[in-house]
Order: C-alpha cells, then sequence, then structure tokens
C-alpha cells in the first residue's frame, strides 16, 4: 500500500495548519485577509502555512483579483486517512495477539 | 500518526520481555523477530498476519521503559519510526505505541496532538464541510 507523501503528514503535523484546515472546511474558501484577524500570528506566517497546505494538496489556492483564495480539497487527506486507517487495524491486531499470549502465559515468568 | 494504549495485568518487566524476546515474540508476533538492543542495532521483523518482512534500526533504548526503532519493507520501502512507552501502574502495565513516517516527517509531528484520532476527526471536518457546500 502506497504511503502518501511526507509533505501531507508534516502539513498536517502542525496544530495551526490543522485548525486552518478545519476553519476553511467549516465555512469555505477564505483569503488571508479574511482570515487574519483569527490567527494571532504575522501575515508572513499565515501564508506560509497556507502555502504548505497548498503544496501538499490540503488546500487550493486560486487568485481573485489581487488576492488568494484557499478552498480545501476534500479528498486532499484521503491517502492519509487510510494509511492510518490501515496502520491503526494492524496495531489493533497486534495488540490483540499481544494481550491474548500475557493472559495466557499468566505472570508467572 | 498511529496512537494506540493497551494496559496489561502484568508488571512492566514481564511486557517489556513479551516485546523484546525473540522466543516470545514468536509466540504472539507470529513470525522470527531479530534484534540486538543498542542504539544503531539491526533489526529483522518476520511479517506478521499477511504482511511482508521488514528490516529496521534500534534508534532508542529504556530498559523496560521505551524502545524506539525505524522499519521499512525488506528490499526497499518507505521507513516508519515504531515507539512503545511502559508505564509502570504496579500490577499493571500501560503501554503506548505510536508509529509516524519516519524523520524529518516525525520531527515535525507533536507526538501527542497529531494522533489519527485527531487527524482522522478533522478530514470527517472536511468532508462534511465539502458536502454541505456542494
Amino acid at each position: 500500500m502506497a504511503r502518501p507523501g511526507d509533505d501531507v503528514f508534516a502539513a498536517l503535523g502542525d496544530p495551526t495548519r490543522r485548525a486552518l484546515l478545519e476553519r476553511l472546511s467549516r465555512d469555505g474558501p477564505m483569503t488571508a485577509t479574511e482570515l487574519a484577524p483569527d490567527w494571532p500570528i504575522s501575515r508572513q506566517a499565515l501564508t506560509r502555512h497556507l502555502g504548505l497546505l497548498a503544496s501538499a494538496g490540503l488546500v487550493d489556492a486560486a487568485r481573485r483579483g489581487r488576492e488568494v483564495r484557499y478552498e480545501v480539497v476534500a479528498g486532499g487527506m484521503d491517502g492519509a486517512a487510510a494509511w492510518m486507517d490501515e496502520v491503526g487495524r494492524r496495531w489493533d491486531r497486534r495488540l490483540s495477539a499481544l494481550e491474548r499470549h500475557l493472559l495466557e502465559r499468566g505472570t508467572s515468568r | 500518526m498511529i496512537q494506540r494504549e493497551l494496559r496489561v495485568p502484568v508488571p512492566a518487566g514481564r511486557l517489556w520481555a513479551a516485546l523484546t524476546d525473540p522466543d516470545e515474540l514468536r509466540a504472539w508476533w507470529g513470525s522470527e523477530v531479530a534484534w540486538d538492543l543498542r542504539p544503531g542495532a539491526a533489526a529483522r521483523f518476520g511479517g506478521d498476519g499477511g504482511e511482508p518482512d521488514r528490516d529496521g534500526v534500534v534508534a532508542e533504548v529504556e530498559p523496560g521503559r521505551l524502545l524506539r526503532f525505524l522499519w521499512w519493507p525488506a528490499g526497499g520501502g518507505e521507513a516508519s519510526e515504531v515507539c512503545y512507552e511502559l508505564e509502570d501502574e504496579g500490577d499493571s502495565t500501560l503501554l503506548r505505541v505510536t508509529e509516524a513516517p519516519a524523520a524529518p516527517v516525525a520531527c515535525a509531528l507533536d507526538r501527542w496532538t497529531a494522533t489519527d484520532g485527531a487527524l482522522l476527526g478533522l478530514w470527517a471536518s472536511c468532508m462534511a464541510g465539502a458536502a454541505a457546500r456542494a
């Protein structure tokens, strides 16, 4: 199973970027100017975060006149979600087996 | 990153043995695991549950408390970082397992907030938002 690119996980690893993604998914496409009032960070930092989300394919950046408008790409996280699902299930299976093993063997070692 | 917890009614030393001793692993992992518990030492994991064999390298060891290693499909493939953390509770032990794509991504991930639970919740929000505006 192919793993999504590191850029997707790197983009999702930052709590500010996750919050931006949450906001854009809830309220629809917005420009950095519209987002800025709710983010106590520099405009430079804000556009850098949005740029990383765009490079990772999680948002689409479209120029609207003089501003760029950012819109969530609905399927952008699909690959990451599928990977997390798959790997999570593997560990569920392994930990069940480990638990059974420990309970069967008892504490006699 | 993936994060799972398991509480077992055995002391930490017992759990550590189950996680690291090849004889124990053969019983529950289901295939051969060979490794030296020293940072930098090579590891080899037999495939489990239909999974491929994996090669790996041990990254960090605190006997009875923490084991961190990298692994990747034998013959090549993308590497992940796996971490076992054991919290001694006396008669029981809490095991926390995390798996994340290997560094540099692992460095970018906040271990405790960028969990699969949080990320899958966010994914659901993105899908719901798109559906609402469709």
